[in-house]
């Protein structure tokens, strides 16, 4: 059965000891006589018989008052609390898809001012409509496409198209799979849509390899084949949850007449929109905040959990996801997180310091950004790239993550899909190889 | 000052208290925040829409505590303690002595030391700290097993007093007290001078973990056969092992020679990249912040399951170091165009030659090492975060009142 966390927070489980390893306690008792002995091999095959943990090695914690330690010389175990909390998590590298019943709406997404899509897009549709007999939606714009509808051979298929217009119509109950035809702003869009659950998203590339789009057009139609069938390996790429909270701090900045920007007053917000939450989305990529237009630094202030832990002085910051470092970030000097690390990165943009390295934190933390008191000038903020708006004294943007990450597909498996992509997309630590010597001395240092 | 960090509900809300400046009224408030989801994050919702869910795999599931909320506790109450000094630190002698007699007279401890601690002049002629010697428990490092006589670990003077107490133990690892006696430490987060009522509420069993993962890494030698002294054969996996736990990092380096090192890395069986330059680190989040910051990685927090991997000067416009998932397999070897053998070293130590058909395996230890918190692992960190490399600290810009130029 599914268990999602939901807002009311996690279960106390007090009937539960601390955690056995695999439900045996262990007592490793090997004492060294002279030197170190040599482990032996069966440890390291036990560790590839229970399969590899994706989140990590299962901790080795003893259990209290178990059985093989009652003796009196034992030593005395530290061990954890009891009445700690815990969750349940599958696996990634076994994350796997399945129907509760067969899916029959197909969302498709493709972009709209690209020319060579629209052959591969009538292809796909045909396909879902005439062969797999399944409900296709797409939004308006991409149906009322002018080359689609000079098409006559096409029109039948056309007819048969549910379409839905973005930002008025909401599809989030309607969609059973997405399939994304044509890069990584593709699957931007589909999370954008689902600011809930997200359907499992199926994305191709025609082009060259992307991020987001592992799988090859030429052969969609045994993917998509094989993805109704169920078994499909899926990452769940998480999402930040992030709201936007207008005058919550019911700051003014030092002075009330201050708020030019360039010389034009900005509105202050009635009392009565005081800590309202203005804004709530779901982003897979990053939030950024900016300095806008503004030639003066960005001055913003970083909290986590609470605390102010620092302030930002600069271009901007970034606050993504796993998936969103090798977006923005990486070209703002963050290292790059595997999809499946639960994590959020904390990049600054162009810092006006020499000390501002990227941060990695637990998933789990509540991030607070908010303007300085000091700051000289407002800031921007946007989602993904979207959805830009200005940020005043008082107003604050609070991210946490999201319950509702967005499962994509994989096309082999979640780690060489991501490795693929590296090399692929950015070339990742490609040189030209060196030679190697022609004769070998494998021994001390040999002239230059 | 210490911050009581009992959960204040049991409805499940997690309640932490910390620190925070309000400039406006520039005054330090205490705020209540309360935390709403696993530092890990919240449990993904694993339904897809309205048809759609995962699979559930029963043998594949993870039952993980939330670490925000792990607490040491005894079984029994503590005896035995291990009190680790840095050796050529005459600062520290006065204040190892004070702990001692403390640990002794007051707490009733059993108390273990290295044998060379002793060998220290200032100590084995001290004899007013006779009476205190004569009862501690000595073993000489590498040949005496104490790994299930202690019941937890104090540290005197520095990070590097707990990458000695984890080379100590290979298995599982005692909760470790520790103390800095200068300025903060990474590692170190408490001050001496409250030595007496911090261990006395550790004993107590009233303290915060942070469990902090290490690396279990192997070497093993290939059987590599030249013939007619012409190219080698990399056969690999057939000679001998030796296994070590890691708490920072493992360095693969181009040791003495002037050539590029030239290793690949595998990543669960896949070929990911070579690595063409000075060498590679592979480390944990705690190594994050040592050699793998000067090579210019990202700094992770210790409660983000991940490991680190890093170049060093790789000769490359395109390497940027990359975090993967803490459960991977990693292995290292030299490249077979490679000119040169390389060398490895764990946490510093035990530096070695590998040559063709050697290989390095790296996992996460299921060992970690349990550090005790001052405040809490997110409080902890920052503030070390700020004292030691002085995080993003400049010089702060003034505000700028509508009188002033546009300057």
């Amino acid at each position: 059965m599914p268990q999602p966390s939901g807002p009311s927070g996690p279960v106390l489980d007090l009937d539960r000891c601390p955690v056995l390893r695999d439900g045996v306690a262990r007592s490793p008792r090997r004492r060294r006589e002279g030197k170190r002995p040599q482990r032996q091999g069966g440890g390291h095959q036990q560790l590839l018989r229970e399969g590899r943990r994706l989140p990590g090695q299962h901790e080795h914690l003893k259990a209290c008052g178990s059985g093989s330690d009652a003796a009196e010389s034992s030593p005395k175990r530290f061990a954890l609390r009891v009445a700690s909390w815990s969750q349940h998590i599958q696996d990634p590298a076994s994350q796997r898809l399945t129907w509760n019943k067969p899916p029959v709406n197909v969302l498709v997404i493709r972009k709209i001012r690209d020319e060579s899509l629209v052959e591969p897009f009538k292809e796909l549709c045909r396909f879902l409509v005439e062969e797999k007999q399944m409900m296709v939606y797409v939004e308006r714009r991409v149906a009322d496409d002018a080359t689609l509808a000079n098409d006559e051979t096409f029109g039948s298929i056309r007819n048969q198209l549910c379409t839905f217009r973005e930002g008025y119509d909401d599809i989030s109950d309607c969609i059973d799979l997405i399939i994304c035809l044509g890069g990584d702003g593709t699957l931007l869009y589909a999370s954008s849509l689902f600011q809930g659950s997200v359907p499992p998203v199926m994305a191709f590339h025609l082009g060259s390899l992307g991020f987001l789009t592992p799988f090859k057009f030429d052969s969609y139609k045994t993917e998509v084949a094989k993805v109704f069938e169920g078994n499909a390996a899926i990452t769940l790429r998480s999402r930040l949850k992030v709201k936007v909270v207008k005058d919550l701090l019911q700051r003014t900045g030092r002075d009330q007449s201050s708020q030019s920007h360039n010389g034009l007053l900005s509105q202050r917000h009635t009392s009565s929109e005081a800590g309202k939450v203005s804004l709530q989305l779901q982003v897979l990529n990053e939030v950024v905040v900016d300095r806008g237009p503004s030639s003066y630094l960005s001055n913003v202030d970083l909290y986590l959990d609470g605390r102010l832990i620092t302030s930002v002085q600069g271009d901007g910051l970034i606050v993504s996801t796993p998936t969103g470092s090798t977006a923005y970030a990486a070209a703002a000097g963050a290292s790059m997180i595997h999809p499946n690390v639960p994590a959020i990165m904390v990049t600054p943009i162009c810092p006006h310091s020499l000390s501002f390295r990227p941060i990695v934190v637990p998933a789990g933390v509540e991030l607070m950004i908010t303007l300085s008191p000091d700051a000289r000038n407002t800031a921007w903020v946007s989602f993904d790239g979207r959805k830009r708006q200005e940020i005043q004294h008082g107003d604050c943007i609070k991210i946490t993550t999201s319950c509702y990450p967005v499962p994509s597909i994989c096309c082999y498996d979640l780690v060489y899909d991501w490795f693929e992509s590296l090399a692929q997309c950015l070339h990742w630590n490609v040189r030209k190889r060196q030679a190697r010597l022609t004769d070998i001395s494998d021994s001390s240092d040999t002239e230059n | 000052h210490s911050m009581s960090l009992e959960p204040v509900s049991m409805s499940g809300d997690l309640v932490v208290e910390a620190p925070a400046f309000d400039l406006t009224c520039l005054c330090v408030c205490l705020r209540v925040f309360r935390r709403t989801q696993w530092l890990h994050g919240p449990s993904p919702v694993t339904t897809f829409g309205p048809k759609a869910c995962m699979l559930q795999n029963p043998q594949a599931v993870m039952h993980i505590q939330d670490p925000a909320s792990q607490r040491l506790t005894w079984n029994k109450p503590p005896q035995s303690v291990l009190v680790i000094k840095k050796i050529r630190d005459t600062a520290l002698l006065l204040p190892f002595k004070e702990l001692c007699t403390f640990l002794t007279e007051v707490k009733n401890m059993l108390v273990y030391v290295e044998k060379k601690v002793l060998q220290d002049p200032s100590i084995s002629a001290d004899e007013n700290f006779a009476a205190i010697t004569k009862k501690f428990c000595t073993f000489r490092e590498d040949l005496d097993d104490i790994s299930n006589r202690v019941d937890f670990i104090i540290c005197l003077g520095g990070d590097g007093t707990l990458l000695y107490a984890s080379s100590l133990f290979q298995e599982s690892v005692p909760p470790v007290i520790a103390f800095h006696l200068g300025s903060l430490g990474f590692l170190t987060p408490f001050k001496f001078d409250t030595y007496q009522s911090q261990l006395t509420q550790v004993i107590q069993g009233n303290a915060a973990l942070v469990l902090r993962s290490r690396l279990r890494v192997r070497v093993t030698k290939g059987s590599s056969e030249k013939n007619n002294g012409l190219s080698l054969i990399n056969r690999e996996g057939e000679g001998a092992a030796e296994e070590y736990q890691v708490l920072n990092e493992v360095v693969v380096d181009r040791g003495p020679s002037s050539y590029l090192s030239n290793v690949d890395l595998f990543l669960d069986g896949h070929l990911i990249t070579t690595v063409q330059g000075d060498g590679l680190i592979v480390s944990t989040p705690t190594g994050s912040t040592a050699y793998a910051v000067a090579a210019g990685a990202s700094m992770i927090h210790p409660n983000v399951p991940a490991i680190m991997i890093t170049p060093i000067c790789p000769h490359s416009l395109s390497f940027r170091p990359i975090v993967v998932p803490a459960g991977v397999q990693l292995k290292i070897m030299l490249s077979c165009d490679a000119r040169h053998t390389a060398w490895v070293s764990f946490d510093g130590r035990k530096r070695q030659e590998i040559c063709h058909g050697d290989s390095i395996t790296i996992t996460t230890s299921c060992f970690p090492v349990p550090s005790i918190c001052f405040r809490d692992p997110v409080n902890d960190w920052f503030e070390s975060l700020a004292q030691c490399l002085h995080w993003n600290v400049r010089k702060r810009q003034s505000y700028l009142s509508p009188e002033d130029d546009d300057y």
